[in-house]
């Protein structure tokens, strides 16, 4: 055990660190803090977070494999850890205002905070042991944080539902893990893979392979899985779900990189037809139950499924231009996503509800957040100049890249998307064609605007000039795949 | 706000003055980038400008697309015609090298023509929209994005930068038509904006499949390679339809075309002249730029097909236009007919038709541009478009019966006017590619002279109606408006040759590529 941790370079978790260091602030400061006086916990979460991203962009992790694999630092690794610390500094930075009057910022901040700690230990785990170690990190904590509003039922429900779902996918993906296991004789990731080689695979190993799909279906919200996510995105708090919508979808295809492109790519002939369907069934419920939406959340939760169809596209493409196209996309997302969630965090405050309606002459009372939202929901749709759309196409690309059989998935998807077009257009209508309801202006904050306009920014830039995101995202995937 | 405002203003003429400026000073002009930027700068400087200075904002409009106006009639001057004719202008800078993205520009011939009308109808289209008052800085500054994208499909050689300036040019209509329409205007919106960026999604599947299959590494949206790249017969048959359907939609190919109407119908004045006069022509451009030019033999094995179709685009848009009793769903489903002729000669895949078809779209894209400005003019005026309540206007605004004439003469193919170089040529192309066809084809004229001139006996012609004897005539500003569109349609009607000649140097080099002729 001592010759164990000797062996350990713990600069390995500096970025990790930083983090968890300013968590431990937090509570310390939230403790010794006079009655009365506001809580810092927002800043000091957001310090944390700007400076573990940038010490993790400016002066990277070298790459590193602790504990025979167990725990590795790579570039895919270094890419989703700036992706969570982007996606947790952003909604932090737009949710100081709504915060304000919550008695449960502390604790909520906590969790988001030891969440991303998760997801960071869970995108570098090498093994299937840390893996879901680590993948029970972020779901524990997010389970908290939508239930941390106790004085609304929503909330409540939310968390429970998020709970109970959550709990049932877990134990499918840890009855899968063992499956593989005894197939493959191992909970190494570099064993699976070698074990599998590039056969048909052990037999127990292919019912671990489906299984793991399921549970990891639920993690990304993909349908038939999909059931929690209208619930848990209409009731938890704005801020909890902006950052899950992001971070935790991103964890989850981070794994499926890892475990089916990087690992299991022997048993593609298993996975990949049975990703077919769930991105097709994902494309198509998300892109229709959105319709007949009144409620901002739930019309949001299901287009983010639907996204995750499109995002699935890549995965099935299994190429290096497919998992490239799958990193970009979900780096385009963060900021669109977050930009919508942000309106809808600060006009659904404004105005009491989540009602589609309440939108009605945004344009006039808050352009920058018509504006903001109308990009976002345009990039979604993936209209260009925006980043939505070169990731759409990129994975679009990538798919008929790989074969013409794949050619119908691409048709079906770029059809779906105009079906997508039709709802978030509705809501286009609300802000800019409706004459608004109430009078007066709806104050943004300036915390809030900083964090639209680097999500607009981002929107537009990979929209514009993405070459810089896609020259990295290349750089990442190349490695991952074919060995 | 004032410092934000002035501060935005500011940095766009500070960045507009240096790009002029570099230009200046290294003697290398960007002629297109320079005709797509105006627009574009304009609209920002609009959106930038406080409220109280709303007023402006028409002003403002008219400062950047006279210009725009002006450098387009100079690109056709200035387009050498003798030689080979082929691309001129021609930009070129790398933009995503990771996808094979270039930012690519350059015109024929085809696209010279289309930037001319292109900036005839965005100056008359804001001198047009000179009494809009409600939201006019959005008003004006989204029509001027548009023209920017418009004029970006123009001139893109390069397939990713095509797409992105369509959508550009798609897009803004739904808020144009929304805010600012009237009738069903939410729903013709909708319409008109799903119908579209359904065929942009079939253009896109096609543009990604060139995009694959030109086997060249590394790969490349580029259409000059594309043109080179022999793609194999069964890809092109499977193909050319995703891409022939896709514009065609824009188009208003039979039956893809009920967006056309309705939204025309519904779009304030200026929307409906720039959709009608020029956004449906990037159909029909993209059809021969894209579609016929990058899979020839695609081509040949599915126009005679889609030729039918288009007999009927014209018979039957004229026919459904006698029918109507809302004046500005006569010009809405003439417009049906009158593309119908323009993809009509495309499918001949001739010399006389694909001549006459540009020609046509030309000449279609003015004469609309006349006829909605008209229409709007006189619905200003007397708050109907009924037909029937109208009844001897000409009396009271002889200006505008004698331009609606011009046009309404124009419509139905009058020798002397464009309509008739236009249509005269597509007819001489259909008939060596089908005689059938252009017969009945040249029949559904017919119906075009009846319901233009059912119009013009109707709505000016005829015994005042008592209830407008105290409207008044045009403007000054329409008047000038209404000139330059029907002074474009008398001189290419009376001179055709420069335009022919300009047109034809584009045509040369698609059927060179395409093959046929004769």
């Amino acid at each position: 055990m001592n010759g164990f941790m000797q062996a350990v370079d713990w600069s390995v978790f500096r970025d990790e660190g930083i983090l968890l260091a300013a968590l431990g602030v937090m509570l310390a400061v939230d403790l010794v803090r006079p009655r009365g006086r506001p809580s810092p916990s927002g800043w000091i979460l957001l310090a944390g977070s700007v400076l573990a991203l940038l010490a993790g962009v400016l002066r990277p992790v070298p790459d590193a494999s602790l504990w025979d694999g167990a725990y590795v630092v790579d570039a895919l690794a270094r890419y989703f850890k700036a992706l969570f610390l982007l996606a947790l500094a952003l909604a932090t930075l737009a949710s100081f205002r709504y915060m304000q009057a919550k008695a449960w910022r502390g604790e909520f901040n906590l969790m988001l905070g030891v969440s991303t700690v998760g997801m960071m230990l869970l995108v570098g785990a090498g093994d299937l042991v840390s893996l879901f170690v680590s993948l029970e990190l972020v779901s524990i904590s997010l389970y908290v944080a939508a239930s941390l509003a106790r004085d609304e039922v929503t909330s409540q429900e939310a968390g429970l539902k998020y709970l109970l779902v959550g709990a049932f996918s877990t134990a499918l993906f840890i009855f899968g893990m063992s499956f593989v296991y005894a197939g493959c004789g191992s909970t190494s990731l570099a064993a699976i893979r070698a074990a599998i080689g590039t056969g048909p695979g052990h037999p127990l190993a292919v019912a671990g392979v489906v299984l793991m799909l399921a549970g990891l279906g639920f993690k990304i919200a993909a349908v038939p899985f999909h059931m929690w996510a209208p619930d848990v995105y209409q009731g938890g708090p704005t801020p909890m779900v902006a950052f899950a919508s992001v971070a935790s979808k991103a964890a989850g295809f981070a794994i499926m990189i890892r475990l089916l492109v990087g690992t299991m790519a022997g048993l593609s002939g298993v996975w990949i037809p049975l990703l077919c369907v769930m991105a097709v069934a994902t494309m198509t419920v998300g892109s229709f139950a959105a319709i007949p939406q009144t409620n901002i959340r739930r019309l949001l939760a299901y287009s983010s499924i639907a996204q995750a169809g499109y995002v699935l596209i890549g995965i099935v493409a299994g190429t290096p231009r497919g998992v490239s196209a799958v990193l970009f996309y979900l780096l385009v997302y963060l900021f669109t996503n977050l930009a919508a969630f942000i309106s809808v965090l600060i006009v659904s405050r404004h105005a009491g509800n989540d009602e589609i309606a309440s939108y009605a002459g945004l344009a006039q009372r808050s352009p920058l957040l018509a504006l903001a939202f109308m990009l976002a929901l345009l990039s979604l749709a993936g209209i260009p100049p925006l980043g939505g759309f070169v990731g759409k196409l990129y994975l679009f690309a990538s798919a008929m890249e790989v074969s013409t059989r794949l050619l119908w998935l691409v048709v079906v998807g770029a059809t779906l998307s105009i079906v997508s077009l039709f709802y978030y257009l509705m809501v286009i209508r609300q802000m800019y064609i409706e004459a608004p309801r109430e009078p007066g202006a709806i104050p943004v904050g300036p915390a809030a605007t900083i964090a639209l306009l680097c999500c607009i920014a981002g929107m537009v830039v990979t929209g514009i000039w993405p070459n810089g995101v896609l020259d990295l995202t290349i750089a990442v995937a190349g490695p991952l795949v074919g060995h | 706000m004032a410092a934000v405002s002035f501060t935005v203003i500011g940095l766009v003429l500070a960045a507009l003055a240096g790009f002029f400026g570099y230009q200046a000073a290294t003697a290398t002009p960007f002629w297109l980038t320079d005709v797509m930027v105006l627009p574009l700068a304009g609209g920002l400087i609009i959106m930038a400008l406080q409220d109280k200075y709303a007023r402006m904002t028409k002003w403002i409009a008219a400062a950047f697309s006279l210009p725009a106006m002006l450098m387009c009639i100079g690109l056709a001057l200035a387009f050498r015609i003798d030689g080979a004719g082929g691309y001129q202008f021609a930009e070129h800078a790398s933009w995503t090298p990771a996808l094979g993205i270039s930012y690519s520009l350059a015109v024929d011939g085809i696209g010279t023509a289309m930037f001319l009308l292109t900036g005839v109808i965005i100056f008359a289209g804001c001198l047009a929209s000179w009494s809009v008052e409600h939201r006019v800085r959005e008003f004006y500054a989204l029509l001027l994005l548009l023209t920017s994208g418009v004029f970006g499909v123009f001139a893109a050689r390069d397939l990713f930068l095509f797409f992105l300036f369509y959508e550009v040019a798609v897009l803004p209509m739904y808020l144009l038509i929304g805010i600012w329409g009237t009738g069903p205007k939410e729903y013709s919106a909708m319409k008109l904006t799903l119908y579209l960026l359904l065929g942009s999604a079939f253009m896109l599947v096609g543009f990604l499949a060139l995009y694959f299959a030109s086997g060249v590494t590394p790969l490349t949206f580029d259409m000059d390679t594309m043109l080179k790249t022999a793609y194999s017969p069964g890809f092109q048959k499977l193909f050319f339809p995703f891409l022939f359907l896709g514009f065609g939609i824009l188009a208003g190919f039979w039956p893809l075309h009920t967006w056309s109407p309705d939204g025309h119908a519904s779009a304030p004045t200026a929307v409906s002249m720039l959709h009608a006069g020029v956004l449906m022509k990037l159909g029909a451009f993209g059809i021969i730029r894209v579609a016929v030019e990058l899979l020839p033999i695609g081509a040949h094995a599915w126009l005679p097909y889609f030729a039918v179709f288009t007999i009927v685009n014209i018979t039957y848009g004229a026919l459904v236009a006698m029918s109507q009793t809302d004046l500005k769903y006569v010009i809405a489903y003439s417009s049906v007919s009158h593309m119908g002729i323009v993809v009509l000669g495309i499918c001949t895949l001739t010399d006389a038709g694909l001549n006459g078809a540009v020609f046509q779209m030309f000449s279609h894209g003015i004469m609309t541009g006349l006829f909605f400005a008209l229409v709007g003019f006189t619905y200003g005026r007397t708050h109907t478009r009924i037909i029937a309540d109208f009844g001897g206007l000409g009396k009271r605004m002889p200006v505008l019966a004698t331009f609606f004439t011009i046009g309404g003469l124009a419509s139905l193919g009058l020798p002397g006017l464009s309509g008739f170089v236009a249509e005269f040529m597509v007819f001489l192309g259909a008939w060596r590619f089908n005689p059938v066809l252009a017969v009945i084809a040249a029949a559904g004229i017919v119906f075009t002279a009846a319901y233009v001139l059912r119009v013009l006996q109707r709505c000016f012609w005829g015994p005042l109606n008592p209830h407008f004897a105290d409207i008044t005539d045009a403007n000054r500003v329409e008047i000038l408006c209404l000139t330059i569109l029907a002074a474009c349609l008398i001189l290419f009607g009376m001179y055709p040759r420069p335009l022919v000649s300009l047109i034809n140097s584009g045509v040369v080099g698609v059927l060179a590529r395409v093959g046929g002729g004769g």
